[in-house]
Parts: structure tokens; sequence; C-alpha cells
């Protein structure tokens, strides 16, 4: 091989590997370094917001306690079950109570259809028939309100049991209240 | 920078460099020449950096003999420089083997003149050499001829400096490439050391983290169930407040048959009056009952066999979504 052969083939040898590095080496690596550089800026805002959340937490910690209080109260006012049974029974045992606390008389329990869940707790609700004149049914009422139980009382019909009935007929109403009723069920929180 | 020159005159050299700076000195032979451009070249004010000085060696007649031809066939510039070369004999003083030649065509002039000039081999390897020696670099040598430069730096030495030329610039390329290079890899060991301690510090952070998520996530729980049994509470006041709204709101000239609420729909009565017109004014007039409206009516004119008239009345709106 001669001197200016040697010297072609050499040229030739170090444009390829010039092409080689332009084409396709140069660009990966500068991909790649592109790719590093975006990586370390999103860790970067990444430790930074965990910082500032680190930061705040005493406020997450004070406002979880607050809750926790909140929830230890509302222990007390959830039924004392574990199932949608032992639910309705409780209910139904405490407006049995309330009703004859009250004068009234409990004529049917029935449950409803709830399927309502908000983490922990679970929702029952039953429908009844209580018969009683205006003041039991009141009374009644305001009892629910006081009851340590959070009961809630989403729909009241009272009907009059004779509207014929002369005035100085005793008062007979028949009231069908919707009620419902929370408790702690053992069952995995509903996210 | 001005270049360095070095004119070679019978029996004297005269350098001019850098500035203004003019050197001469005599020399006797071609046994003193080395040793006079050796010093004219101390002499020379040099810059303490940079490069070698390049030197443009001009051989002046008679030390180069120069001579304009005529006759000679036309041919391309290299075959010319090769036939003056090959008959050297014949227009110089001395062999050919003793002389370096250079021949170009006379531009601008009619017919085929020629100008050539010749210098002997050893007084021209004395002068590189000794050049060389004092630590400049030769640029170019030759002879002015009518005007025009005859360059006479032999071919090894035209093709050893187009060497240093390239290995220069393959120097320069690889300092220029080696810089990219030690940058680069600067930067992407910056990168890693930042990723490694970022790295770091995400995995310190995590415990910590974990469990504030954990305890947020408890607390949103813990407050959708607090709102939950709130709003049961809230429905339970809203219905009691309606039926009190209610009791209040019935006049005494009329009485209920049905009352129907809910805590999030619209709510019903149903009764007998005299005048329902007037139990509807005073729903009206209760708070929480302002959109009380006239469902049915019985005779608006009661009569002594229907004293009594029946009427609906409806309150309240869908708050159900």
């Amino acid at each position: 091989m001669t001197q200016r052969e040697r010297r072609v083939v050499l040229g030739g040898l170090a444009l390829s590997l010039v092409a080689l590095a332009g084409t396709r080496l140069i660009p990966r690596l500068v991909h790649w370094v592109a790719q590093q550089r975006a990586e370390v800026a999103a860790l970067s805002q990444l430790a930074l917001r965990q910082r500032q959340a680190i930061a705040s937490g005493a406020q997450v910690s004070d406002s979880a306690a607050s809750q926790r209080r909140q929830l230890e109260a509302l222990g007390a006012a959830v039924l004392a079950a574990h199932s949608d049974e032992e639910a309705l029974e409780e209910l139904s045992l405490r407006l049995g109570t309330l009703a004859r606390r009250h004068d009234a008389r409990l004529e049917r329990t029935e449950p409803m259809a709830d399927s309502l869940r908000v983490g922990f707790l679970r929702r029952v609700t039953i429908r009844t028939a209580i018969e009683s004149d205006l003041t039991g049914l009141l009374d009644l009422l305001h009892s629910l309100g006081r009851d340590s139980t959070a009961l809630g009382l989403s729909a009241l019909r009272i009907a009059a049991a004779d509207p014929q009935s002369l005035p100085t007929a005793p008062e007979v109403l028949r009231s069908e209240l919707t009620i419902s009723g929370w408790y702690v069920s053992r069952q995995e929180p509903s996210p | 920078m001005k270049p360095v020159e070095l004119h070679v005159e019978r029996g004297r050299l005269k350098a001019t460099g850098d500035g203004s700076w003019v050197g001469e000195a005599p020399y006797g032979g071609l046994e003193d020449l080395a040793e006079t451009v050796g010093t004219l070249s101390r002499e020379m004010p040099r810059a303490r950096w940079g490069r070698r000085p390049s030197v443009r060696i001009t051989i002046h007649p008679p030390v180069a003999q120069t001579r304009t031809l005529e006759g000679l066939p036309s041919l391309r510039p290299g075959d010319l420089r090769a036939l003056v070369a090959e008959q050297a004999s014949r227009f110089f003083r001395g062999s050919r083997d003793e002389l370096v030649t250079n021949a170009g065509r006379q531009p601008g002039t009619s017919g085929n003149v020629v100008r050539a000039a010749a210098v002997d081999r050893h007084t021209l390897e004395l002068l590189i050499g000794a050049t060389r020696d004092s630590g400049l670099s030769v640029g170019s040598v030759g002879t002015p001829v009518d005007g025009a430069w005859l360059e006479l730096l032999p071919e090894r030495e035209r093709a050893e400096q187009r060497r240093r030329r390239l290995r220069s610039l393959a120097l320069h390329a690889a300092v220029v490439a080696l810089a990219w290079l030690a940058t680069a890899g600067w930067y992407v060991a910056s990168l890693r050391t930042e990723r490694q301690r970022l790295d770091r510090e995400l995995a310190a952070l995590r415990p910590a983290t974990t469990a504030l998520a954990s305890l947020d996530r408890e607390s949103r729980l813990a407050a959708r169930m607090l709102q939950a049994v709130e709003v049961s509470r809230a429905d339970y006041l809203r219905l009691l407040a309606q039926l009190h709204a209610v009791i209040l709101a019935l006049p005494d000239s009329a009485y209920l048959t049905t009352v129907s609420l809910s805590a999030r729909g619209p709510g019903s009565v149903t009764g007998m009056a005299r005048r329902p017109t007037e139990g509807l004014s005073a729903f009206r007039a209760q708070a929480g009952l302002a959109d009380a409206r006239l469902k049915t009516a019985g005779p608006h004119i009661p009569t002594p066999q229907a004293p009594w008239g029946e009427f609906t009345i409806q309150f309240g709106k869908d708050t159900v979504k």
C-alpha cells in the first residue's frame, strides 16, 4: 500500500468515524444528557415539595389531632353494632325505647335499602310507623335530637287517623318516620 | 504581527523584525553564513510566548540567479518547472544536482516569456538549517524576478511544512476535542453527583413523607366521616324546623289531615279550611315556607252544606341532585 493509498484509507476511516459520531453517538449522548437533566430537575422539585410538606407537618398533625378528638366524640354517637343486622336491631330498639317514653306506640319497623358508606362508617335506615298524639310525636322528635346517637331524620309523614272525628275526640296521629343511624363497620374503609 | 524577513545579498544579510527593528550583518562566505544568521536571529526581538516566528527568506541576485527565458514550449506550470529543473545547467551556472530552480510564466506579457530562478542547493540548505537552529521557522524562501515572487523552497521542505501544519492542526483539534470532552465529562459527573445527592435526600425524607401522607389520608377520611354525620344532623334539624313552621303557620280556621316532610325534597300539607287562600298567606308568612304554593283547593265559597274546603299546599324544592 502506497503512502497515498494509506492516506485515502485513513481519511475515509476518519470521515466514517466523524459521521458515525455526528449522526448517532453525539445525538444519543445529547438526548441522554437532556434526559438526565430533566430527571434531576424533577427530583429536585420533588425534594423541594417534600421538604415543604414536612415543614408544614405540624399543621397537619394539629388538624389530625383535632379530628381525632372529634372522632372519639363520634364514637359515642354511632350505634353499638358491627353489621347491618346488628345496627338495624339497635336502631329499632332505641326508637322503641323513645316511643315508650313519650306514650307513642311503635306499630311497625321495616329496614330500607341504604348502601351509603363513608370511611369506616356505614349507614342503616329504617322506616317506622308510630301512633301518638301531636305532643307525643313532637316530644319523640325532640328526643331523637337529644339522643347521644347521631340519628338522622330524612322524611316524616303525619296523617290524622280519623279526620272526621269530633274536636272533643282524642287526637290520634299516624306518623311514618324515615330514620338513619351510623355504625362502625369492620370492613375496609371506602376510598 | 509583522513577518520577519531575511534578505540575503552578496556578502551581507539584512533582517527586519517585529515593529521597526532592522538588523544587518556582513558575512564572508558560506562558511560563516550560518553563524551570521544565528547572530542576527539572536538580536531579533521576539515575543516571550506563542509560536516560533516564521521567516521569509529573500535571496537577491547574484546569490540567486534569475533569468527571463523565451522560446520555451508552451507547457503547464508543473511541466515547465520540471523542464527548467531538468535543464538547469543550460539556463544557469552550475549543475542540475547543485541547483534548486523554479520557473513561471510571466503574466501580462505577450509571447512565451518565462521567468526562472535558481539558487545553490548547499547555500539554501545552510540558510534553512541556520534559520531553524536559531529558533525560527522558515515560511518561504524565494527571489523576486521582475516584481514577481519565485518560490525556491525545496519540495522536501515544503512537504515537511505541510506535515508540520497538519500536525499542528491535528494537535489543536485534539486540544479542542479534549477540552469539550472534559467539559462534557465534568457536566455529566456533576449531574450524576446531583442525582445521587437527591436520591439520598429523597430516601431520607421517605419515612417522614410516608407518615405524613398516611396522616393526611386518615385526616381526610375522618373529615369525610364527620361531615357525613353532620349532614345527617342537619337534615334532622331542617325537618324539625319545617314541622314547627307548619304548626305555627296553621290558622285557627283550618286543620290539617296530612303532613308530608322531606329533609331534601319538597313538603306538602293537606287539610280543610273555610278559606284555603287564608291558609296559604299564613304559610307564606312563616320563615322557611316562603315559597308555599296552593296545589289543589276545594270550593272558594263554602256553603252550609259544605262549610269546609279541602286544600293542599306544597313548599320547598327538591335539593337531591
